[in-house]
């Protein structure tokens, strides 16, 4: 089933109107020696399935996964992915075939409601992050955060780029891949081992260096540890024009102090946890905020707000100067394509959730992480691996292999967590759990068995 | 029609002019927002107790209370949201005719497959034996697409089709840089013609690479032109084919024989797929890299805007080069088929997104190719190309068609443009047109691209004959309506929630949050 409608009759009756007789025809200028007599050949794929076969092979290769998040299931997995709550009417708002199956707004007399739930959206990011201007969303965590440094260095005209050595692997790498080919300096600035964090001390002695473009620094960390933002970017204020960029996460923004409260310059994030299923890693949804007098170098889209010829209010895409449609070359991004339909659930999620629902979710994380993590440190031979506050992860040292420890939870349906190693975050030894108001207080005497029989 | 929209009353409150920056205390609120319907104490939805001790919290690092955001009820929240979505057009509800959008139809069951728990509840992170479903449909897709495009091995992470020009220039830069592969590089500049979409160029400059641009001759790019432009700092010529004149362009090996003899490289834009696929392979006409983009050719839902996904696919030579991880395909002692992330790719440009990519919109492109077959992809090409070519014939009395002269076998790909010169010499704009069309329930073509004062017509294939019927027809009535009174056009839309909006005050004083 391919979705057209037109009949073999209405065909024919389109050609004559045309003035040909194949549709063959209508291909006159595409050398015959470059078209195919045929279809071509589709591996596995003989022919097109009708909705039951495919739904019939989509049910076999869903059941071919073993998903953590299963219901019921006991996820621990965190890194940079999050298995939160999700009220039902956040699928079934987002889910309307409305906002589904609507273009980019750019006609804004025909996009209203896409166009309003962006400006909500906008500014629900700026009350989160604390900042003054947010877009309408990046693609992901890690390329928002490459995006805020690509502007920092269009803004400041600097080409040194300090990045504190717990932001997240990937994080790191998307950076690495972003300034590669650019006349620009990356230097990953190494945390304290005992603490898991960065110190003021070793930031400012880079930061002394001089010319830095910006500081990059996750709070919560990949760790799960809470960074001092307010005392690191203060320390980054010292120096003439270097902005302070805060990878954060939206939940731990609902209890712990903002970017914006700790004089970040720029926020970017990863907005998952904002009502987004985790999906095998995408579509995510890229969060992005900054100080006012950064708005012209921002990235991707914004939504303003105007009124129509009868003075009534309406919303439009505004500053449009900055992007690559109407600047090519100079554009502040190459970003076309967003992740409209992902900040709209964020909207709806957040909206769902309140602002004490939303509070009450984070703070909840924080004290099943928090008890989960006294349980473990409990047992002999586990230890926590960091000290100082951390939100809703953590990283465990264990007497045996991570590995050996995820392969065990499998068989009872728990997913311990993620190997360090392999994360490229700490030892094969080490174990990264993360736990989110979705975990109950038996899931986490279920986890604290597991690693107990192990030990 | 789209009787659903909801109209909003004049501003009667109003306590002062309403502007754009003071629209909301002006009283001059259309459907009010929803930090507007905030009632302390409402309440959506509620999490169990907390059923765990409380740990201390870290005094100095809380927040001073709950960021400020609405409360509301369950219900107030699905009437707001049920509301604002009344007031957007879509492809549910509207015919798109946008030029180099592709505005299918987004069937419905591959929405329940990317709902499908399965699908949904797999952690990025976990171990690929529990992955092994997803792993092998996107094994699948990688292979389909590679045998779509004609070429060799396709990297499935960029998340659009402007982070695809991304990933594959990085990869053209790599190869060059490579003395084992191009060994050329001072190869920096890309060549784009003047006709390109606005990533290309803007994704040139991410990548440290010039943009030159290459004059169109006729609506084709001038070869004449391309010669004198190609040297040895050439990297890569990217191109639209059907470019976005709408038109094949028939010298396309003749432009690929320039890049290649000059040992540069030839870069496909995809975003023109719908007219071509299953029917020609960019490989066999020249090209060594491209992208797609899944949001237009392969009917995964635009989102208002997102989310889309923007597969590269690159010859053998290209491979070394693209982005990790890759997923493969082995045969275990069993001689069954296991699926694993490969990480190890030394030459690789690194990572270009977090974890590996759009999934859940790769996995509405697959159900879609598993729909088609490779007997309904050709279809789909055809039948666009064919309604496209039926929309020209039949309107190009009253709306040019510079390059579509049926009678001259010039015909378009899937998509046209016309530059109504006659109707606006009667004084009246692109924009007059476009917004009348919102008054019957058509989304506006894409406008003044690739040339000034010029629709781009793309009907797609999945809209019935009537509905094509009916574009012609309205679009008849909108030059008729322009002979006899052009100024009415003026007032257009007036059947849509809001009447021409300011878009030039919105820039002037931006206000892009709600302030109370």
């Amino acid at each position: 089933m391919n979705y057209v409608q037109i009949t073999e009759d209405q065909r024919r009756a389109m050609l004559q109107a045309i003035g040909v007789e194949r549709v063959e025809e209508l291909y006159g200028n595409l050398p015959k020696a470059y078209r195919l007599d045929a279809p071509p050949q589709l591996d596995g794929l003989p022919s097109g399935k009708s909705e039951l076969e495919l739904v019939d092979t989509l049910n076999a290769l869903a059941q071919r996964n073993r998903p953590a998040a299963a219901p019921g299931g006991a996820c621990f997995m965190g890194g940079g992915a999050y298995d939160h709550f999700i009220p039902a009417v956040v699928d079934h708002m987002a889910g309307q075939g409305a906002f589904v199956t609507a273009y980019t707004p750019y006609q804004a007399e025909a996009s209203q409601g896409s166009l309003q739930a962006f400006f909500e959206f906008q500014t629900q990011v700026c009350q989160l992050t604390g900042l003054d201007v947010a877009n309408a969303s990046l693609y992901e965590g890690a390329t928002a955060v490459a995006e805020a440094v690509i502007m920092a260095l269009n803004t400041t005209g600097r080409r040194r780029v300090l990045v504190a050595s717990t932001l997240h692997p990937d994080y790191r790498r998307v950076i690495g891949t972003y300034l590669s080919d650019l006349p620009v300096e990356l230097v990953e600035v190494q945390a304290d081992p005992e603490s898991g964090t960065l110190r003021v001390e070793t930031l400012q002695a880079e930061l002394d260096h001089g010319d830095a473009a910006c500081v990059v620094v996750q709070s919560p960390n990949v760790y799960g540890q809470i960074e001092d933002w307010a005392s690191l970017f203060a320390a980054t204020h010292t120096q003439e024009k270097t902005l302070a960029i805060a990878a954060f996460n939206p939940i731990a923004c609902a209890m712990l102090k903002r970017p914006g409260d700790c004089g970040a310059d720029i926020a970017a994030g990863e907005g998952q946890p904002l009502g987004i299923p985790l999906q095998y890693g995408g579509p995510y949804l890229g969060l992005f905020a900054a100080k006012q007098a950064l708005l012209r170098k921002m990235p991707g889209r914004l939504v303003g707000q105007t009124i129509d010829a009868q003075g009534r209010r309406g919303f439009c895409l505004t500053l449009q100067t900055r992007e690559q449609h109407i600047r090519g070359a100079k554009a502040t991004s190459n970003i076309c394509t967003n992740q409209g339909l992902l900040a709209l659930r964020a909207t709806i999620y957040i909206t769902a959730m309140g602002p004490h629902g939303l509070r009450d979710a984070a703070r909840q994380c924080y004290h099943k992480a928090h008890h989960a993590a006294d349980q473990i440190a409990s047992i002999k031979g586990y230890s926590l691996a960091y000290d100082g506050p951390f939100f809703h992860e953590f990283v465990v040292n264990c007497p045996v292999p991570a590995q050996k420890i995820i392969d065990a939870g499998r068989a009872q349906g728990i997913h311990p967590g993620l190997d360090c190693a392999k994360l490229g975050v700490g030892s094969a030894n080490q174990l990264l759990v993360a736990v989110t108001e979705k975990r109950t207080a038996q899931q986490i005497t279920s986890l604290v068995n597991l690693l107990k029989e192990l030990a | 029609m789209t009787p659903t929209l909801l109209m909003d009353q004049p501003p009667n409150t109003a306590s002062a002019t309403p502007t754009p920056a003071n629209a909301s205390r002006a009283g001059a609120r259309g459907v009010p927002l929803i930090f507007e319907q905030s009632t302390p104490g409402a309440r959506a939805v509620d999490l169990p107790a907390l059923d765990v001790p409380e740990a201390a919290e870290p005094a100095g690092l809380l927040a001073d209370g709950p960021p400020a955001l609405p409360e509301v009820g369950q219900l107030e929240l699905v009437r707001h949201y049920t509301h604002i979505a009344a007031r957007n057009f879509s492809v549910d509800a509207n015919f798109y005719p946008l030029g180099s959008c592709t505005m299918k139809y987004n069937p419905r069951v591959n929405e329940t497959a990317a709902a499908m728990p399965g699908f949904t509840a797999v952690h990025p992170l976990q171990d690929d034996q529990d992955a092994q479903g997803t792993l092998a449909m996107l094994y699948q897709l990688r292979t389909w697409l590679a045998q779509i495009a004609g070429l060799d091995e396709v990297c499935l992470q960029p998340c659009a089709g402007a982070h695809g020009e991304y990933a594959a220039l990085k990869v053209i830069r790599a190869y060059f840089q490579d003395p084992q592969g191009g060994n050329a590089p001072q190869r920096r500049t890309v060549l784009a013609p003047d006709t390109a979409h606005g990533t290309n160029p803007a994704s040139c400059a991410m990548c440290g690479a010039n943009v030159v641009k290459v004059p169109s001759k006729d609506g084709l790019v001038d070869l004449e032109a391309l010669r004198g432009l190609v040297n040895d700092e050439t990297a890569a010529l990217m191109i639209t084919n059907p470019n976005t004149a709408g038109l094949f362009d028939g010298t396309i090996t003749q432009i690929a024989d320039i890049l290649h003899e000059a040992g540069a490289l030839l870069y496909l834009d995809g975003a023109n797929m719908n007219a071509i696929a299953g029917v020609s392979r960019p490989g066999d006409f020249g090209v060594d890299v491209m992208h797609f983009n899944t949001h237009k050719t392969f009917s995964t839902p635009h989102g208002c805007g997102g989310p889309g996904a923007g597969p590269i696919a690159v010859r053998s030579f290209l491979s070394p080069y693209l982005p990790v991880p890759q997923v493969v395909c082995e045969t275990d002692a069993a001689g069954g088929s296991r699926y694993r992330w490969e990480n190890s790719r030394p030459k690789s440009i690194g990572k270009v997104r977090g974890f590996t990519g759009q999934f859940g919109v790769l996995l509405r492109c697959w159900a879609y190719i598993a729909a088609c077959g490779p007997e309904g992809l050709r279809d789909i090409s055809h039948t666009a190309v064919l309604s496209a070519n039926y929309l020209a014939a039949k309107l190009r009395d009253q709306y040019e068609t510079p390059y579509f002269d049926p009678q001259n076998k010039r015909f378009c790909a899937h998509e046209f443009i016309t530059v109504p010169k006659r109707l606006l010499a009667k004084g009246v704009t692109l924009v007059d047109i476009a917004k009348r069309l919102i008054d019957h329930g058509i989304h506006p073509p894409t406008m003044h691209w690739p040339v000034h004062d010029c629709f781009m017509i793309e009907p797609t294939e999945t809209e019935s004959l009537a509905v094509l019927d009916r574009f012609v027809e309205v679009m008849l009535k909108i030059a008729d309506e322009i002979a006899a009174d052009p100024e009415a056009l003026k007032a257009a839309p007036r059947n849509a929630p809001v009447s021409r909006l300011d878009e030039v005050g919105a820039a002037r004083n931006p206000v892009l949050k709600y302030e109370g």
